[in-house]
């Protein structure tokens, strides 16, 4: 007897064959669950969406008619039956992430019955259930539940802890400023320039906790470069001062960085100074950071050193010189450069006509 | 004699091995898969992602569209690009010397005029013949250059770069309006992120509009219909699956995101491979793990864009030998990988998976056959057994499919019609009697080619999107 080219005993070979037998009714069945699952999920979808656009339906001109009107808020709690209070909650979160001022507080004030099993979900272990509570009560619950969003810029998920720094930074209250500035560091992982838009959004109400964070020498600096870029977002012209000094004193290349790129926006010829020295660093980053800002905040003196630089061997160098010549108002180099088929000829009518000068 | 079939008879039980080795994986991945998309979900429902990407800083990127006699899908898939909703964006078609009309109907729809721009990379190309730019979208440049690949075309786009990050992709493909606020996340999430794929889904029969699907159809074309499937399969089992286990080896070059400054770093896309994208990501991993640079790799499972597949079997073939041939020099490239600890998951799990499993497996597949065919003409196999061990291996192909079928119920559901699942779970069962066989076929033929040395794309043709559905 051969199995499958090889001898067998009788006994050897019924044991594979019901085993194969089994496998096969095992997996048939497992295919058929799968497919009744499959429909069962489709046909559970189809039925909730129905649910949220009639529910939608229902609540939409009620809930409009109270943010023109606060008055007919009461006229939206009738509609609301008990098994639905969650979802009238995310209907109004969905609201209150596209509006501010009084409209945002109609809805919060609308939500608010209707938010305390939400604190409890804040305490959840699952981790996508915390991020949800905070969420909805960061848009729809601050103040009331502040202490709730606070806590959990410190939960040991980052995605918690990011939910809850952005329901802090759009509310914009100063005080939040400081609270997630705090804790920065354990935002280390998210892109630079992502964190400090989030911190930017608080707008400049939260620039003197920013300020603070970015003058204190014993932050660390990862932490103090997210704050410049959020400085420059705001276009703080008070944190010109600070940056000169850290471009003066520190050499963490992402830091100087941020910095130059603040005084690009906020500096003062004051400031020339020391950004003259950083013209000629041996890093290119801060080389063509330092020429995009001397354009900006130099005199006419600073032209040649703008020019000479068009010719560095680093493309990104010679591209912020360029612009830093087109701040400084040498657009009449740039055109001569053109015409004379300078070897960043290229480059200089580029830029001209991105600026509608050629 | 009796040596050979005894040898014969000890393969095939290999060839079990390998059966039950590669099923295993599939399984395993499908279950990792499962999580991570349950995760992902919830994730996506946790904050709103759009209102993130949109209100807070969306890092500025470009998009290389190489380009090559793409004259029946060009503007269509340009139109798709030029509504995308993200914030800051710009667009690079490369015409890769294209003998057809591609550049003419690119000009006379989008009013292209030359201009100047400075190269800001030095990586080597085939020579820059014009730099084009739209008078009427700011955002769209045109790179005209001499034929040089596909591979030469995105290098030259990388070096009219001056963005942190470029999405490398298809001039044919359509990338669905929030697909870029979508795939970046990871970047945001992650600082070391260096390179994030999207999926691919098969636009074969969806109507499309202005340069968006907005009726998802299932094809009519049968062999389009099986590659709907096969793609679910291979990206919300596969990779979704090798993402959980922070293994990803392939990011499609239809639609993928990368780090600038890690892919010059890296020296581009390479031009002597026809599976330059593959390439690149496994060079990524090798050269950031020997760099001792943190960094990581991502797949994210919604960000779309809608590819136009084969429709007969001479061109789904030769996309298939490609593909094959890919994957071979990619795998012998960079063999000092395999199974070494110094690459971490993807020495040791991803990179065996695919040499092994994927790469030598239509050898065995096709060996296999042909070993077991022989015994049951000769009598050396149990009839019975023979005819389970097939109704076992249908019954298997078949679940896996399902499972990638309730995968996309779980998450997606794109195929808003119940008779589209119908038509699913059917092809599920079709597609184990001749389709998936020749498509172990093909894959072998790609092998041999590779074995030969052919680094050849072969013609491709397009039919293009259609208002209709098809």
């Amino acid at each position: 007897m051969h199995l499958l080219g090889l001898p067998i005993t009788d006994d050897l070979r019924s044991v594979a064959l019901a085993f194969l037998i089994l496998v096969i009714v095992v997996l048939f069945v497992l295919a058929l669950g799968f497919g009744s699952y499959a429909l069962l999920l489709r046909i559970r979808h189809d039925r909730r969406e129905q649910l949220w656009e009639s529910l939608e339906e229902q609540w939409q001109e009620p809930v409009l008619l109270a943010l023109a009107d606060p008055e007919a808020m009461n006229a939206v709690h009738e509609t609301i039956r008990a098994p639905y209070r969650l979802h009238f909650v995310r209907f109004c979160v969905e609201y209150a992430l596209r509006v501010r001022g009084k409209e945002r507080e109609t809805l919060r004030k609308l939500a608010a019955p209707y938010l305390p099993p939400l604190r409890q979900s804040a305490d959840d272990a699952d981790v996508a259930i915390r991020a949800r509570a905070i969420q909805t009560l960061g848009a729809l619950g601050l103040p009331t539940y502040e202490e709730t969003v606070v806590t959990a810029l410190d939960d040991p998920s980052p995605i918690v802890s990011m939910v809850a720094a952005r329901a802090l930074a759009r509310h914009g209250h100063p005080l939040y400023a400081s609270e997630i500035i705090k804790r920065l560091g354990r935002f280390g992982g998210w892109s630079r320039n992502f964190m400090a838009s989030i911190l930017a959004s608080m707008g400049p109400e939260s620039a003197p906790a920013l300020r603070s964070g970015y003058a204190n020498a014993e932050e660390a600096a990862s932490v103090r470069t997210v704050i410049g870029y959020a400085l420059r977002l705001l276009k703080d012209l008070e944190a010109a001062d600070i940056a000169a000094d850290i471009v003066e004193r520190e050499e963490d290349p992402d830091l100087l960085a941020s910095a130059l790129k603040l005084l690009t926006v906020v500096g003062r010829p004051e400031h020339a100074s020391v950004i003259r020295v950083r013209c000629v660093s041996e890093q290119a980053a801060v080389r063509s950071f330092a020429l995009g800002a001397l354009g900006t905040v130099g005199s006419d003196d600073d032209v040649p050193q703008l020019v000479e630089a068009l010719e560095d061997p680093s493309p990104w160098v010679a591209m912020h010189a360029a612009r830093g010549l087109l701040a400084a108002g040498g657009h009449q180099r740039l055109r001569d450069m053109v015409k004379l088929d300078h070897p960043r000829a290229a480059l200089a009518e580029q830029l001209l006509l991105e600026d509608g000068a050629a | 004699m009796d040596l050979a079939w005894t040898v014969i008879g000890a393969f095939t039980y290999l060839v079990l091995g390998y059966f039950f080795v590669l099923n295993s994986v599939y399984l395993a991945t499908s279950i990792f898969a499962f999580g991570a998309l349950r995760r992902y979900s919830m994730r996506m429902k946790s904050y709103n992602l759009d209102e993130l990407v949109t209100s807070a800083g969306a890092p500025p990127i470009s998009l290389i569209a190489p380009a090559y006699n793409e004259e029946a899908t060009c503007v269509e898939s340009i139109q798709s690009l030029l509504t995308l909703d993200y914030p800051e964006y710009e667009i690079l078609v490369v015409n890769d010397g294209s003998s057809d009309s591609t550049l003419d109907r690119m000009t006379a729809e989008f009013n292209l005029v030359p201009t100047a721009r400075m190269a800001i990379g030095d990586i080597d190309t085939a020579p820059l013949r014009q730099v084009l730019r739209s008078l009427r979208h700011p955002n769209l440049w045109v790179l005209d250059k001499d034929n040089g690949g596909k591979a030469d075309a995105l290098n030259l786009g990388i070096n009219y770069c001056r963005t942190p990050l470029f999405c490398a992709m298809d001039s044919d493909s359509l990338l669905e309006r929030h697909a870029l606020s979508r795939i970046v996340r990871p970047f945001l999430e992650d600082a070391d992120t260096v390179a994030a794929g999207g999926i691919l889904r098969i636009a074969n029969g969806c109507v499309v509009k202005q340069g968006q699907v907005v009726d998802v159809r299932l094809p009519r074309n049968v062999w389009a219909q099986f590659q709907v499937l096969e793609y679910l399969r291979a990206f919300l089992s596969g990779r979704m699956g090798w993402d959980a286990l922070q293994a990803t080896l392939v990011i499609s070059g239809a639609f993928g995101i990368f780090k600038r400054e890690a892919v010059v770093s890296a020296g581009g896309y390479a031009t002597d491979t026809v599976g330059e994208d593959m390439e690149l990501v496994v060079r990524l991993h090798r050269t950031m793990s020997e760099q001792g640079r943190p960094y990581s790799i991502h797949f994210v499972p919604d960000p779309v864009a809608w590819t136009e597949c084969p429709e007969n079997l001479r061109s789904l073939s030769r996309q298939r030998d490609r593909w094959q041939r890919g994957l071979f020099q990619t795998l012998t490239r960079h063999s000092v990988m395999l199974l070494n600890p110094r690459y971490g998951r993807v020495g040791l799990l991803a990179f065996p998976y695919f040499f092994f499993l994927e790469m030598l497996g239509p050898i065995v597949e096709s060996l296999g056959h042909v070993s077991f065919m022989a015994m049951v003409v000769t009598g050396r196999v149990d009839l019975l057994f023979g005819a389970a061990f097939l109704g076992a291996a249908v019954v298997l192909g078949t679940t896996l499919s399902i499972s990638a079928v309730v995968l996309e119920e779980l998450s997606f559901r794109r195929y808003p019609r119940i008779s589209d699942l119908a038509r699913l779970f059917a092809l599920a069962v079709v597609e184990n009697l001749g389709y998936r066989q020749l498509s172990a076929w093909w894959r072998l033929k790609g092998m041999i080619s590779a074995l030969k040395g052919d680094v050849g794309w072969g013609a491709q043709t397009r039919r293009g999107f259609t208002a209709e559905g098809r």
